[in-house]
């Protein structure tokens, strides 16, 4: 995670460099200088000049009327003379100004440029109209190209081939739309292979048509994303599985009920035959329900097994109220052992919604345990669980207990890891909680209720069924 | 005297298809099953005079067996529980134990332990049935008994003489015998011993 946070700022200033580039590049630097010759102080020293000649021809005229012809001419040489050695002085001052500009600009260069390789990043440029690319030698490192200029194809030719066609187009489009472009892409060599992270811009086109970019290889960074995402996936089934601890019980009676069946069947038959009491109807209707119970144990293993397996996401379309009644025939005996009541009040139609199912039910386990917990100290309790729809469109989720509610010191710092105020309690379940929620792209918050006892509420997105 | 009636096994488990099960089990070992799905349904149907027995899973959705025990154990002829658990829960079975069940049997159960429990449960409930029949005969008898007459047997079973009695009671020794005579007719016993034994019985059953 900390990778994370660290590749943030690099990558702003990766976009601020873009932007800047757009006029260090040759032809911008070109522009640049022309730039600084046919700026502000021509135009001064031109209306100066201007504004000096009419009053020097005011000047004359009046020596002319005053003083007559040979004066006026002396004035005149005098004025030629004057006026050429303000010329040249101005031409020479001038000359300066400009070579104190172009150094100026071009150790601005020199800094960026050098600022950008000591961050890694690469500088690049496309001119759509005669497709010609170039880069600096950080970009030349990262791609592992031997030139600095050559066409749009050239440049996207290291890439990996799935990603070549994705980089040119979105490098095309921020051209056409002047727009700004990011890309992830691979690029694989003999030493492995690495990604890198473009920054593509359009948005500050010069007279031909430029676009500009940067480049930086984030491999470390991804791995980092890669390695956080792979624990947080353990994370979450270890305290799945913890759940599972908790529920041990529970699970053990769902899964003795059908075998429970079972050896009754099997054993009144086996007194049937001993008799001799042969209805052939009632051994064919026990043999039938000894093969149902049998489906249905098999049926818990395989509920056990997917909470049990570390499996990664999958995705699909649910319907929330399935979810809460599935997750509630899991946690019946344990409640009722506990004494605790849980009452269901979902909301009568379907509430579909993009998800996980185990991943969902572990949410409302963990928030079924939690609200248990919580009303350890007053022997037994309620939990209730809603559903409904709110605005989003959203399908919402309420669990309401009658426990001892939540300290305000602990509401701020509620779902942040190893907050607990249970004794045994680890400081993970509301973290996880809030990390699945998360990503169904969904809301998790809590609050006090009026009376006594705290409500956590979730909220995933509505997605629209097709007819 | 309540006619003799077969005995009736009552299964409770809110698990349709374990409820199926128990009943063939219990009805090829040849007992008389009912079976009820609810704790509700078999609290009103229940006739405390059928004799039997209850075997009742212990995790239900609306009522517990425990609690279902307890409004069980309320009434006066109080029915022989046999419980059975889904989960190996310490503390409910100390609990159902306390409360009085008479057996706390594990799922999935065989048809032995089953089968034995339940002639064990239907066994005490023949004796309780007996005892509490027998009390309700004494009872009926001491109820015969006048006021004077109750008084001269507590007086009896304390081992006092006809004379301490007429004392005590204000009068003459003659009239005590005379009660005392009443008291061991309507009691139908012949020694003093025997009333004393009753009175203990009767004492004892006041008391539950």
């Amino acid at each position: 995670m900390r990778g994370l946070e660290k590749g943030r700022p690099v990558s702003s200033t990766a976009n601020a460099l873009t932007s800047v580039f757009a006029h260090l590049t040759p032809e911008g630097l070109t522009f640049s200088q022309r730039s600084v010759g046919s700026g502000l102080p021509r135009r001064l020293v031109a209306s100066l000049l201007v504004t000096a000649v009419l009053l020097c021809l005011f000047a004359l005229g009046e020596i002319f009327k005053a003083q007559g012809l040979s004066a006026y001419r002396d004035a005149v040489a005098i004025l030629l003379t004057g006026s050429a050695a303000v010329m040249t002085l101005s031409a020479a001052q001038l000359a300066h100004l400009n070579r104190e500009r172009e150094k100026i600009a071009r150790e601005s260069v020199q800094h960026i440029t050098q600022a950008a390789r000591c961050a890694g990043i690469g500088l690049w440029g496309w001119t759509p109209a005669k497709d010609r690319f170039w880069g600096n030698s950080t970009f030349q490192e990262i791609l592992g190209l031997q030139k600095s200029e050559g066409t749009l194809e050239d440049l996207a030719a290291p890439l990996d081939p799935d990603d070549r066609n994705k980089f040119s187009g979105l490098v095309k489009e921020a051209a056409q739309e002047r727009d700004e472009r990011q890309c992830e892409c691979r690029l694989t060599r003999e030493s492995g292979s690495s990604w890198l992270k473009f920054n593509i811009s359009g948005a500050t086109q010069t007279a031909e048509d430029q676009v500009s970019g940067s480049v930086m290889d984030i491999t470390a960074q991804h791995e980092t994303q890669v390695e956080a995402t792979n624990l947080r996936h353990s994370l979450t089934h270890l305290t799945r599985v913890g759940l599972l601890g908790q529920l041990g019980g529970a699970l053990a009676h769902e899964l003795k009920q059908p075998l429970t069946a079972i050896l009754s069947n099997a054993q009144a038959l086996q007194r049937m035959v001993e008799h001799d009491r042969l209805d052939m109807a009632e051994i064919r209707a026990v043999i039938s329900d000894i093969i149902q119970d049998d489906t249905r144990a098999a049926a818990v293993i395989q509920h056990l097994r997917s909470l049990l397996k570390p499996g990664e996401f999958h995705s699909q379309v649910l319907d929330l109220n399935d979810v809460v009644r599935d997750t509630l025939e899991l946690v019946h005996n344990e409640m009722i052992t506990r004494r605790v009541a849980v009452s269901r009040a979902t909301d009568e139609g379907r509430l579909p919604v993009m998800g996980d199912p185990i991943q969902l039910q572990q949410l409302l386990l963990n928030l079924i345990f939690n609200a248990a917990d919580a009303m350890t100290g007053n022997k037994g309790g309620m939990i209730l669980i809603t559903t409904d729809q709110i605005e989003g469109p959203c399908a919402h989720l309420a669990v309401t207990d009658t426990g001892q509610g939540i300290e305000p010191d602990v509401m701020d710092r509620l779902f942040e890891p190893f907050i607990s105020t249970k004794t045994q309690g680890v400081g993970l379940g509301l973290p996880i909680s809030r990390a699945i929620v998360l990503s169904h792209k969904g809301r998790i918050w809590a609050e006090n209720n009026p009376g006594r006892g705290a409500t956590f509420h979730v909220a995933l997105p509505l997605i629209q069924e097709k007819p | 005297m309540i006619p003799a009636q077969a005995p009736q096994i009552f299964v409770v488990d809110d698990d349709p298809s374990v409820l199926t099960a128990l009943k063939r089990l219990l009805n090829s070992a040849g007992f008389s099953t009912r079976t009820f799905l609810s704790p509700l349904d078999f609290l009103s149907a229940h006739d405390p005079d059928v004799p039997g027995c209850a075997v009742i899973d212990v995790g239900m959705d609306k009522m517990s067996g425990i609690v279902l025990q307890e409004r069980l154990m309320l009434g006066a002829q109080p029915r022989p529980i046999i419980f059975l658990t889904g989960c190996d829960d310490v503390r409910v079975s100390v609990q159902a134990m306390k409360a009085g069940a008479l057996d706390y049997l594990s799922k999935p159960v065989s048809d032995q332990a089953l089968l034995t429990a339940v002639e064990h449960a239907l066994d005490e409930d023949r004796k309780a049935r007996a005892t509490r029949q027998e009390v309700d005969e004494l009872r009926r008898r001491h109820e015969t008994l006048t006021q004077r007459e109750r008084e001269v047997m507590a007086q009896i079973v304390r081992g006092r003489l006809n004379k301490q009695i007429a004392f005590d009671l204000g009068i003459v020794e003659k009239t005590a015998k005379v009660h005392r005579g009443r008291v061991m007719e309507k009691m139908q016993v012949r020694s003093v011993a025997a009333l004393v034994r009753i009175a203990e019985r009767l004492e004892q059953a006041g008391e539950k």
